[in-house]
């Protein structure tokens, strides 16, 4: 699981860093995979990733999805900055379309995971600033609460009501409107 | 791991509702991702987590993005009510019940969309002016157009405005709104995108409104019925993009140097866009062929023209320019033609292949055919 670009990849090894996960497994990648993530991109540019970037917060479970993840989208931004330079109406083009449906269709593939290894997605896009990912795991949450009752929002993310009687019945006189 | 290992035994042993509760829970990622969560709600659903613990009580309170319409604050699947049955007075209650229960920072954006309100609600919408310039609302959406607008419309509140609070506003978009007695000094400095429709404003308080939004770069004006001139001169130096539709009675649209973005579309008058101009799009009934038009009446002055779109009749054949080469620059032409009618029919389409030797360095050629309706 760890190895992932140990071997041929070291031709490249200038624009090659090393990402080190809290539970010490070593993942080679990219410059232009890391530097999706902006935490990343400013310790580069800040000349620290000798030796490896050590992610204390992230396990190799995690950071593993993390740079699939990263993987795809830098190939897609690496597109876009190449074929469609100054024709962003473009897009009726059919490669951009079938690549967009694409990179789509590995997004909903990418979320179909446990409710566990979402919020952990969540929390490791958050620490490493990778603003795609983050919106589109809290884009899943929030979905996931769309036309919901308060009880069973509750119920499904386990969210015990501590409220007391007064302070819900303030609450529901003040949001009375919202539930008509 | 080891929390992993006790996670996975409980799967197996416990009742699904304790496996549940191991690890992580959507309470306890930090606030700002639970802000973030919530925001991206509809309005009415974010309001009601309120109710789900004293944890999630607030944290709808901070959304960025407030947006108020018929569809968000009143329509309810399947209950038959529609706009024209509720009064405006549930809806501004509801904008009031919002904004009371607001944190009233980090406002991004705030949107008003509901069609009856007019100048008659003035106190109302006057508030909410008052509570996006407290908040310092970058982005300003008041659309209050409807099919048959009979009331007086809403007078923008310009006297609210003054230098220092009108620095947060970025973007701003009226729709039948009053534009009377514009501020002579200069409010809105940070003013990057201003739209209006169907606004009441006259030639000389355009003029004035615009003069003093100095950084402007992006301005769309569509169905302003009093216009009958433009002026986008000097102070504005900064404007890349204009957007001008259906003013019946504009004549004259004056342009400054810089503009890159030109979209017009209505009666056709004379345009002499400035050599800056790199995409042009021009709709108007009232060109009878395209090749005519490209070729004698847009100036020949263009040089960095690169994408040029055009949407008219083909009722006319053209002849043939035997010309040099027109545009150099240019990539892209979009050409939307509607042939009435097949029969009646005088022009070829082969004929447009004089565009390929007129724009050698062209990479994309569309043409979009509409002969009485039908899209081919």
């Amino acid at each position: 699981m760890a190895s992932a670009g140990s071997g041929d990849e070291k031709a490249a090894a200038a624009a090659m860093i090393t990402l080190i996960s809290s539970d010490n497994e070593k993942f080679e990648v990219t410059e232009a995979t890391a530097t999706l993530s902006q935490t990343i991109r400013h310790m580069i540019e800040d000349g620290c990733t000798d030796g490896g970037v050590p992610l204390p917060n992230v396990t190799s479970k995690i950071l593993a999805r993390v740079i699939e993840y990263c993987k795809k989208h830098a190939t897609a931004a690496a597109g876009e900055e190449g074929s469609s330079s100054s024709f962003s109406d473009a897009a009726f083009l059919e490669v951009d379309r079938a690549f967009l449906e694409e990179l789509e269709e590995f997004d909903d593939a990418f979320l179909e995971v446990d409710r566990a290894t979402l919020f952990d997605l969540i929390l490791a896009a958050n620490y490493l600033d990778i603003k795609g990912l983050l919106n589109l795991t809290c884009q899943k949450v929030a979905d996931s609460v769309k036309g919901k009752t308060p009880e069973q929002i509750r119920e499904m993310y386990n969210i015990v009501n501590d409220l007391t009687p007064e302070e819900e019945a303030e609450i529901r006189r003040e949001t009375q409107w919202a539930f008509e | 791991m080891a929390k992993r290992k006790s996670c996975l035994e409980v799967e197996q042993n416990g009742p699904p509702v304790k496996q549940m509760r191991q690890g992580l829970q959507l309470g306890d990622l930090p606030l700002d991702i639970l802000h973030s969560i919530v925001s991206r709600l509809p309005i009415r659903e974010a309001v009601r987590t309120s109710m789900l613990s004293n944890h999630w009580n607030r944290i709808w309170c901070s959304r960025p993005n407030l947006k108020f319409s018929f569809r968000s604050l009143v329509y309810k699947k399947g209950s038959g009510l529609s706009r024209s049955s509720i009064s405006e007075h549930v809806f501004i209650q509801r904008v009031d019940a919002v904004l009371k229960q607001h944190s009233g920072i980090g406002v991004d954006k705030m949107k008003i969309k509901f069609s009856p309100l007019h100048n008659e609600h003035a106190e109302h919408i006057d508030r909410w002016v008052q509570f996006a310039i407290a908040s310092k609302t970058r982005k300003l959406i008041f659309d209050f157009e409807g099919q048959y607008p009979t009331d007086e419309p809403y007078s923008f509140p310009f006297q609210h405005f003054n230098a220092a609070n009108g620095s947060h506003l970025q973007s701003m978009r009226l729709g039948s709104v009053s534009l009377k007695e514009p501020s002579n000094i200069n409010v809105f400095i940070n003013l990057k995108k201003l739209e209006l429709v169907n606004v009441d404003v006259t030639d000389d308080e355009l003029k004035l409104m615009l003069f003093n939004c100095n950084v402007l770069e992006f301005f769309g004006i569509s169905c302003c019925r009093m216009l009958t001139s433009l002026h986008t001169p000097r102070p504005l130096n900064h404007l890349k993009c204009l957007k001008v539709s259906h003013c019946p009675l504009l004549q004259v649209i004056e342009l400054n140097f810089g503009l890159e973005t030109l979209e017009y579309e209505g009666t056709l008058i004379p345009l002499e866009p400035p050599s800056t101009l790199r995409n042009l799009c021009i709709k108007s009934l009232d060109i009878l062929s395209c090749i005519g038009y490209i070729f004698t009446e847009l100036p020949s002055t263009l040089p960095h023209l690169e994408k040029l779109t055009l949407r008219c009749p083909e009722l006319k054949r053209a002849t043939l320019p035997s010309m040099p080469i027109k545009f150099l620059y240019l990539r892209h032409l979009r050409l939307e033609l509607n042939f009435v009618s097949l029969r009646k029919r005088k022009t070829d389409v082969f004929d447009l292949a004089c565009f390929l030797e007129a724009s050698p360095f062209m990479e994309y050629l569309e043409v979009h055919v509409d002969v009485d309706g039908l899209q081919t």
